[in-house]
């Protein structure tokens, strides 16, 4: 328990003890010493994990819980199995050279507080996201993970394209988080648990449930965001602005595999059936052809293995798609080898850039002479990454090739092997194009300083991950029985019996292996030719990609739409606004109307007795209101005003309110002299200057509310909604509150909190005449300083 | 009567809106301040049930009570419509102080 949530924490507290001290260490130059005492973070983290490995064996998974929002069944909870582990692994160990190579590579100017601070918080995040065991507390680090990522890849916050990229990065992920969010939910409708290792015991429930393609469809959309599938995978590329040692870290090993971790996570429960298999790898496959397409035309190096980062992920997708044993273990297989040699590749890019002062194949090349042991890390690194015998990519590949052909739900025969050799070549090719024109060819021009070698500190991380390369090939069975197999056996539900080795005797895989370095060969060397028409396609036709939706869609669109919009509601003319308002009341009114089914019964009506003082008061009343809003001098329209008052006062008489009478005669007759006192300080009524179709619609508007007002009341009037309370009223009244007026009674004792507020009201409104008859308007500063002067 | 009562109602509310869509500020004053009318009796409406006594204990005379619940909220209505009321006119009366203007439609887009 301890363990687990120090793994978790550390890093998170980490990052805090750094914010809390971020006054003191802005002020010291921490130079190199800072990073060096964060690197024991991701160190303890990883010692904890590797010390967890040998109890893996002994069976069941670990899960710990502490309860969050109990009522809710949602927990803070973790989960310890092969997968949580294998991930666990990744991210810390990545982390620590990470962060040794980000020693040396910030240079004393960065702000390396703030750098520590976030890189502490995504390493938390993404450690919570791989060992939560409750899909809120899931998804709460994969938010988080979120978050860290933009404030890293805006870490150069002043230039332009970080800030794109960081908000690209973000928008793209958060939609997707939200997806995902809904997706949970409808998860949640079928299982009716936000605990992950229930979940994964109820497949079969999930899989026959209609609700599984839409849940589904949803967690995927978050998974696929994150883990850059096309067509959302155009935030990674300018993801590449930040900081490398954070494109190493982030954008090759970590957080683009959180999507592919979740899928693997939820494969158990989701998987085997064939519209699993045709999303996830149908993304999958696509999203590797694709953006090994692109990758061959990019001269930036670090945008050559951003592409070259997506079409990997599609390929681990891919396998995870198919949902066989086989294939589950090939991904598990493949996703620690990218982990390893891509995050030496991108190492290598940081150092290049460091040394030549560009990372562009226009500037760069021909560097095997001025920087050798950079140049030994790339040749392993590129050869793992193109699938060639030794290293570890050859053995996940021929994995991959292998469980192309045994796919479930294959369309036809054939076509998805294919498929898949037709990737790899764009992977053989551009993983040459990084070799050959990195470090044999000469560039058509300088760099702008001479290139020269990374110090040691520079170079620990990337000869030691270079190593791990090596050993994956050379000798996988170190990794495959402590790590792998109980990883894979998470993936497939199934106890995993890995047998890794570079030979296997002469098979398929072995002969498209065979096709995909001959045919790779092939582009290779004609590389400059088909970029030419790459360049050419992409001018001619701009749309053809998703960053023309992302940019004219949504950074245009939205903007345009919400001022559309906002102008729409908000002209700021007061009649609009009223406009709004009536027309929704009365609809309102008609629907309410409708709804409960009311029907105009006018002989009823006309039956009721009515007497012909009462008779008299309401035509006068309905005159003297007219008058009101007909009279064009002003003293008439008050006068009217004030009759229409006093005879609504005299309506109450007739009607047996005589409180209501007396109230109403005082507050009009004071209404009437106030209302005379403030005209006598305005100007006279003006002409209304409009038009014949503006009078129209303000006619038209106002018969149309009296008459639905008026056929809403005959309709009120003759029905019964609720009882009335009164009776109540009328009954206790004397015996209660000691009244028999019933109406003071109810004003005073009945709803005595009421009159209160009522008074309150009144305060209030005679604070703010109070204020505005006497403070004075406020100059402006700039006046007021200069009358002091 | 009952048919004229909703009448009544109508042309308050009518007479009000067509006051209150017009450009000088003080006849959106007029039209408030008759839309209130109108609420008030809608009120005293729906507790009325054609003759009925005041509801005052203690001289009963057989007739029914008419419904004291509507007045005591009408009670409260009028009072603080008066408040409103007198807001609105010093409100008004302060901006063509300060914007030297009465009309709505100017007032629009000015700092005082």
């Amino acid at each position: 328990m301890t363990a687990i949530l120090t793994i978790v924490f550390l890093p998170f507290a980490a990052s805090l003890f750094i914010l809390v001290l971020s006054p003191v260490l802005q002020k010291v130059q921490v130079g190199k010493k800072l990073g060096s005492a964060v690197a024991f973070v991701p160190f303890v983290c990883l010692s904890l994990i590797i010390a967890w490995i040998p109890e893996l064996k002994s069976g069941a998974p670990a899960i710990f819980n502490i309860s969050w929002v109990k009522t809710y069944g949602i927990e803070l909870s973790f989960l310890v199995d092969g997968l949580s582990i294998l991930f666990g692994i990744l991210i810390s160990g990545i982390g620590f050279f990470v962060v040794i190579y980000s020693v040396w590579y910030l240079s004393d100017k960065e702000d390396k507080v703030k750098f520590y601070l976030y890189l502490m918080m995504f390493m938390g995040a993404m450690l919570g996201v791989v060992f939560s065991n409750n899909l809120f507390g899931l998804f709460t680090f994969w938010e988080l993970t979120s978050i860290s990522s933009f404030l890293l890849i805006g870490f150069w916050y002043h230039k332009e394209a970080s800030r794109y990229g960081a908000t690209k990065a973000l928008v793209i992920t958060g939609l997707g988080g939200i997806a995902m969010l809904a997706g949970f939910i409808v998860l949640y409708q079928i299982t009716e648990t936000f605990d992950i290792t229930k979940i994964l015991t109820m497949g079969d429930t999930i899989r026959s449930s209609p609700l599984y393609v839409p849940a589904l469809i949803l967690i995927f959309l978050g998974c696929a965001t994150k883990s850059a599938q096309f067509p959302f995978h155009i935030w990674l590329p300018n993801a590449m602005e930040a900081p490398t040692p954070v494109s190493a870290y982030l954008h090759s090993a970590t957080m683009v595999k959180a999507g592919i971790f979740l899928t693997a996570r939820l494969s158990p429960a989701f998987s085997g059936t064939a519209f699993w298999t045709a999303l996830v790898a149908g993304f999958g496959l696509t999203t590797m052809v694709v953006a090994g397409v692109l990758a061959i035309r990019q001269t930036d190096l670090k945008a050559l293995l951003a592409y070259s980062t997506i079409s990997q992920l599609g390929m681990i997708m891919a396998m995870l798609g198919f949902g066989t044993q086989y294939s589950g273990e090939a991904a598990v297989v493949h996703i620690l080898n990218h982990a390893a040699f891509k995050a030496a590749l991108f190492m290598v890019v940081g150092i290049i850039d460091h040394g030549c002062g560009t990372r562009d194949l226009t500037y760069v090349g021909n560097l095997r002479k001025e920087m050798p042991h950079s140049y030994k890390i790339a040749v392993i690194g590129c050869l793992s990454m193109a699938g060639l015998p030794i290293f570890g990519g050859f053995i996940s590949k021929e994995m991959f090739y292998e469980s192309t052909l045994h796919m479930p739900f294959a369309p036809v025969p054939f076509l998805i092997p294919t498929v898949a050799v037709l990737a790899s070549l764009f992977t053989f090719a551009y993983s040459f194009k990084f070799l050959i024109w990195g470090f044999f060819y000469k560039a058509p021009e300088h760099p702008p300083h001479h290139p020269h070698e990374a110090p040691m500190l520079g170079l620990a991380s990337p000869v030691f991950l270079a190593l791990m390369v090596i050993l994956l090939g050379l000798t996988p069975g170190l990794f495959s029985h402590a790590l792998l197999e109980p990883a894979a056996a998470a993936v497939t539900g199934q106890p995993a019996d890995l047998h890794l080795g570079l030979w296997h005797g002469i098979n398929t895989p072995l002969i498209m292996s065979f096709f995909t370095v001959v045919l790779g060969t092939v582009i290779f060397m004609r590389l400059k030719k088909i970029n030419a028409v790459q360049d050419e396609v992409s001018a001619s036709v701009p749309w053809l990609s998703p960053n023309f939706v992302y940019n004219k869609g949504f950074l245009e669109g939205i903007p345009l739409l919400t001022r559309r919009c906002l102008w729409w509601f908000q002209s700021g003319y007061l009649k609009h606004y009223l406009f709004v308002i009536i027309a929704f009341v009365m609809a309102s009114v008609f629907m309410f109307s409708v709804s409960q089914g009311w029907v105009l019964q006018l002989d009823r009506l006309f039956k009721t007795e009515m007497t012909l003082v009462q008779g008299l008061t309401v035509a006068f009343l309905i005159c003297a209101a007219t008058a009101t809003a007909v009279f064009k001098n002003r003293i008439s329209a008050i006068l009217s005003l004030g009759m229409t008052g006093f005879l609504v006062a005299f309506l109450y008489v007739v009607m047996g309110a005589p409180d209501l009478a007396l109230t109403q005669y005082l507050v009009e007759a004071v209404s009437v002299i106030l209302i005379l006192l403030v005209f006598y300080f305005m100007p006279p009524y003006f002409e209304e200057k409009a038009t014949q179709n503006t009078k129209a619609v303000n006619i038209g508007l106002s018969v149309t509310v009296g008459v639905v007002m008026c056929f809403y009341m005959l309709m009120v009037m003759d029905s019964h909604l609720v009882q009335s309370i009164s009776q109540y009223y009328l009954e206790t009244s004397e015996k209660l509150a000691g009244g028999r007026n019933v109406v003071n009674v109810v004003i005073v004792d009945y709803r005595g909190f009421d009159t209160l507020f009522e008074i309150c009201v009144f305060a209030i409104a005679i604070l703010g005449i109070y204020a505005m008859l006497r403070l004075k308007k406020k100059t402006n500063t700039k006046t007021r300083e200069a009358t002091l002067k | 009567m009952k048919l004229l009562l909703p009448l009544a109602i109508g042309v308050l509310f009518g007479a009000g809106t067509y006051l209150m869509l017009q450009k000088n500020i003080l006849k959106l004053v007029l039209g408030l301040s008759l839309i209130g009318h109108g609420a008030n009796v809608i009120l005293i409406s729906s507790g009325w049930i054609g003759s009925g006594q005041v509801p005052i204990l203690g001289k009963e005379e057989g007739a029914p009570f008419v419904d004291p619940l509507p007045q005591a909220l009408i009670l409260t209505a009028i009072v603080i419509g008066f408040a409103a009321l007198a807001f609105l006119l010093v409100l008004s009366l302060r901006v063509y102080r300060d914007l030297k203007t009465a009309n709505i439609e100017e007032i629009r887009g000015q700092r005082g």
